[in-house]
């Protein structure tokens, strides 16, 4: 066999186990220790589309005053549990979903809190290699939705996410509900990141004014899994009424008649003073050349 | 009919605009253009591009919203409550101050859209509004929708007699479009006694019906805030405090336009300097009545023994918003009251005879003072430790610059007392610029006080806003100007009208309208 068809085939078979989805668990593992000096590292690299396991390690004195911290990773809504002395581990697992740049801070009030407003998760796109040739993995999603228990209350949307028949952890389900305002169309009503069984749920006021509603979930798609969606329909049990404030004013007879009669007579008003000034013209003058006759001096 | 001057001056303007115009329209068309650029950004990409966000959801488009609503009450004050009290030297301002209402309207209502982020949401307010009359933004939209219509109205009606005597004075060489514009809009008026009659008639009605609804335009602004449980809203004084705060800054609006028109058009003939007195004493009562309220309103709040309160006084008082608060109670309410003031103040006049309060050399100091300290602080501000006097720094040096500031403004007195209309429209600009920062300062702090026990979040408008907030004030003064170049910015059948019965001098001095009047039978 010549070398260059043994690097070729070298070169597709790392491609192609480069783009074969991991098994579930297999996370990339990071780990930044946080103190009131800073984060370290301040940087982790991560590559895009793999499922990641940031683990945050309370990293102030152990014999001194605690001093709480709680991380959130911008942009991705995720927040950690509080890191002090007595939880001095936490884990955030998520999706590198989008190569670029993820900013972590605390937003606790700590000592050093200024020296813990820039830590960065650099997400890398896949080697070259890989990624010319990876073909994102089948995923299917299954999304159950249980109707609202009385007229007004909360309908609750289950969804599902697989690949191969293995669950799709921490990635973005968003769900749409059916909407009607001079056109049909479908309105977001609320992104949700799968758990470790790659299930989301999200419990929603369903609105309009049909007592159907159709709801889907959808998964656009990342590197390694390729989008899908799914649609349910949801039966109400009836429709809301307008919630009324129990204001302390009460005009139990003329009440909202007394500004419409209001309202009516103002506009009434302009009405009969634009009648009097299209009245206005008094004799008809032919207009030279034409067969039209105008009003006017 | 002899051609009056006035009516002469004015259609020379209409046939021939000034050469400056074409340049005015085309650099407020790009500012206005550039502000509907931004506004195609946040269209496109969604309210997240402002500064807005679902803690303080009410920045820069409401403020502006609030802010216009307001100087639209210069038309009713001006037009309709002098009309109905008799004031006859308001004849030559009513038509400014009617076009400021119905300009000031569109725009103040385009803003809401623009609030809404998106404009077919407008029809949610038609759909699922209208079922719900207990909320006061339902109450807001039928009485402003209400307003701009009898504004229309009102502005139309005085206009009738001036088009058909456009019609007639414009020669066959005019366009086309503007010929036909006048005649159809002329409604076929000869001036005779039956239409004249029933065009009194009218603006009687008209005069009458729309304080009302003016005075319930500004109220029900107020109650979208008042009637939330909202810190520093939640006030019964509300309601006559933005009415009587719309009227003020509507009759500042009004002195600015009629300077600037004064200026530009040379009208100085027919808008005299006695305009100017007259109302700046309105604008200086105005003020008072304000400034009162503005003191009863914080004293109220401060004795509420509720924590919210307290940490929202502390924003204004000494906190994030404490520059503006007292910039805004400075210098848009006292310095404007004293601005006013000045000229009737004759004792005043012995400053200038002080050495020391020589205005250019003051002028030269302070700007030389002011000039080095910031040169100082560009350059970085020398530490204690540094080779130099130990008074030289920022923290010492404010002390001497304030006091060469203040003796600057005192050397400055002498010389606004001999010119009050510049006095009164440096105190028209103040004011403006104040109301409108005391309208950021109603809708901002409140919101930015936490309700819930989270951290208080601020508000920093964006590039979008900041470009559609100049994209608005562009808008503005285009369509302002426009007006005026197609339509008489004076109405001339009143000031004829009052010439003819004699009881309104044009170049009248402080009490020829008076003896005129007394001298008519």
């Amino acid at each position: 066999m010549s070398t260059p068809r043994l690097v070729a085939i070298l070169i597709t078979m790392v491609a192609v186990l480069a783009a074969a989805p991991s098994p579930v668990g297999a996370a990339q593992q990071v780990r930044v220790v946080v103190s009131g000096h800073g984060f370290d590292p301040p940087i982790v690299e991560v590559t895009e589309g793999e499922l990641v396991e940031l683990t945050l390690v309370y990293g102030d004195d152990p014999n001194g005053e605690d001093n709480p911290h709680i991380i959130v990773i911008e942009g991705l809504g995720i927040e950690s549990p509080v890191l002090s002395l007595s939880n001095p581990q936490a884990t955030l697992r998520f999706t590198a979903e989008r190569s670029g740049r993820l900013r972590f801070k605390c937003v606790a009030y700590c000592h050093g809190h200024d020296r813990l407003q820039e830590g960065y998760v650099n997400v890398r796109p896949p080697t070259a290699a890989g990624s010319a040739q990876a073909a994102a993995a089948a995923t299917a999603l299954q999304l159950v939705a249980a109707p609202p228990e009385a007229p007004g209350a909360m309908a609750a949307l289950r969804a599902q996410l697989t690949s191969a028949g293995l669950p799709v952890e921490g990635v973005i389900v968003r769900f749409d509900q059916q909407a009607t305002l001079v056109k049909t169309g479908w309105t977001p009503i609320g992104r949700v990141r799968t758990d470790d069984r790659g299930v989301a749920r999200l419990e929603y006021r369903p609105f309009g004014d049909a007592l159907k509603v159709q709801v889907r979930a959808v998964f656009e798609g990342t590197v390694r899994y390729g989008p899908t969606q799914a649609a349910a329909a949801v039966d109400l049990p009836g429709l809301a009424t307008w919630w009324k404030p129990p204001a302390a004013v009460h005009i139990p007879v003329i009440g909202i008649g007394l500004l419409w009669a209001v309202l009516a007579g103002v506009w009434l008003t302009f009405g009969y003073t634009l009648y009097q000034v299209f009245t206005l013209p008094e004799r008809e003058v032919e207009v030279p050349g034409t067969r039209h006759k105008r009003y006017y001096p | 009919m002899n051609e009056a001057p006035l009516d002469a001056h004015l259609i020379g303007i209409v046939r021939r605009p000034p050469r400056w115009y074409p340049l005015a329209v085309m650099l407020l068309a790009a500012v206005a253009a550039w502000g509907v650029y931004a506004w195609t950004v946040q269209y496109r990409i969604g309210l997240g591009v402002t500064g807005l966000h679902n803690r303080v959801p009410w920045g820069f488009y409401i403020i502006n919203f609030v802010f216009l609503i307001g100087i639209s009450h210069a038309g009713t004050l001006v037009s309709a409550i002098l009309r109905i009290t008799g004031a006859e030297w308001r004849r030559p301002i009513t038509r400014m101050a009617e076009v400021i209402t119905v300009v000031a309207l569109m725009t103040g209502a385009a803003m809401v859209v623009v609030d809404m982020g998106r404009p077919d949401r407008l029809l949610n307010v038609v759909r699922y509004g209208f079922g719900r009359l207990s909320s006061p933004i339902i109450w807001d939209v039928l009485s402003v929708s209400t307003y701009l219509m009898g504004s229309l109205i009102y502005l139309y009606i005085p206009l009738i007699p001036d088009l058909a005597l456009l019609y007639q004075r414009l020669g066959p060489d005019a366009p086309r479009w503007q010929r036909w514009l006048y005649r159809v809009l002329a409604m076929g008026w000869q001036g005779t006694p039956r239409q004249r009659a029933r065009l009194e008639r009218v603006l009687a009605i008209m005069a009458v019906l729309i304080i009302p609804i003016a005075v319930s335009v500004h109220t029900v602004v107020s109650f979208v805030f008042s009637m939330t449980l909202r810190v520093g809203w939640h006030s019964s004084i509300f309601g006559p405090y933005f009415v009587v705060g719309a009227i003020f800054s509507g009759i500042a609006g009004i002195i600015l336009a009629m300077a600037v028109f004064r200026r530009i058009y040379r009208l100085h003939a027919w808008i005299t300097d006695d305009h100017f007195r007259k109302l700046g004493w309105l604008l200086l009562a105005l003020n008072l009545i304000y400034l009162y309220f503005t003191f009863s309103e914080y004293l109220t709040i401060g004795y509420q023994p509720d924590e919210a309160e307290a940490v929202l006084l502390q924003l204004l008082f000494s906190g994030a918003y404490g520059r503006l608060f007292w910039l805004m109670v400075i210098g848009g309410l006292v310095t404007p009251a004293l601005l006013i003031v000045l000229p009737s103040v004759p004792s005043l006049r012995r400053l200038a005879a002080v050495p020391v309060l020589r205005p250019v050399p003051v002028a030269l100091a302070a700007a030389s003072v002011a000039g080095s300290i910031f040169l100082f602080r560009l350059l970085g501000i020398p530490g204690p430790t540094a080779a130099l006097p130990i008074w030289l720094n920022w923290e010492f040096l404010q002390w001497p610059l304030l006091g060469l500031a203040a003796v600057l403004v005192i050397s400055l007195i002498p010389i606004l007392q001999a010119r009050p209309v510049t006095s009164l429209v440096i105190a028209s600009i103040l004011i403006t610029v104040g109301m409108w920062l005391k309208r950021y300062l109603i809708v901002v702090p409140s919101l930015a006080v936490a309700q819930t026990p989270i951290e208080a979040i601020g508000y920093r408008p964006t590039w979008v806003e900041w470009s559609i907030l100049a994209g608005t004030f562009a808008g503005f003064a285009l369509l302002y100007l426009v007006f005026s170049r197609v339509f008489p910015i004076i109405s001339l059948w009143e000031v004829r009208e009052a010439h003819e019965a004699g009881t309104a001098e044009p170049s009248g001095g402080r009490d020829r309208p008076l003896r005129a009047a007394e001298a008519a039978p």
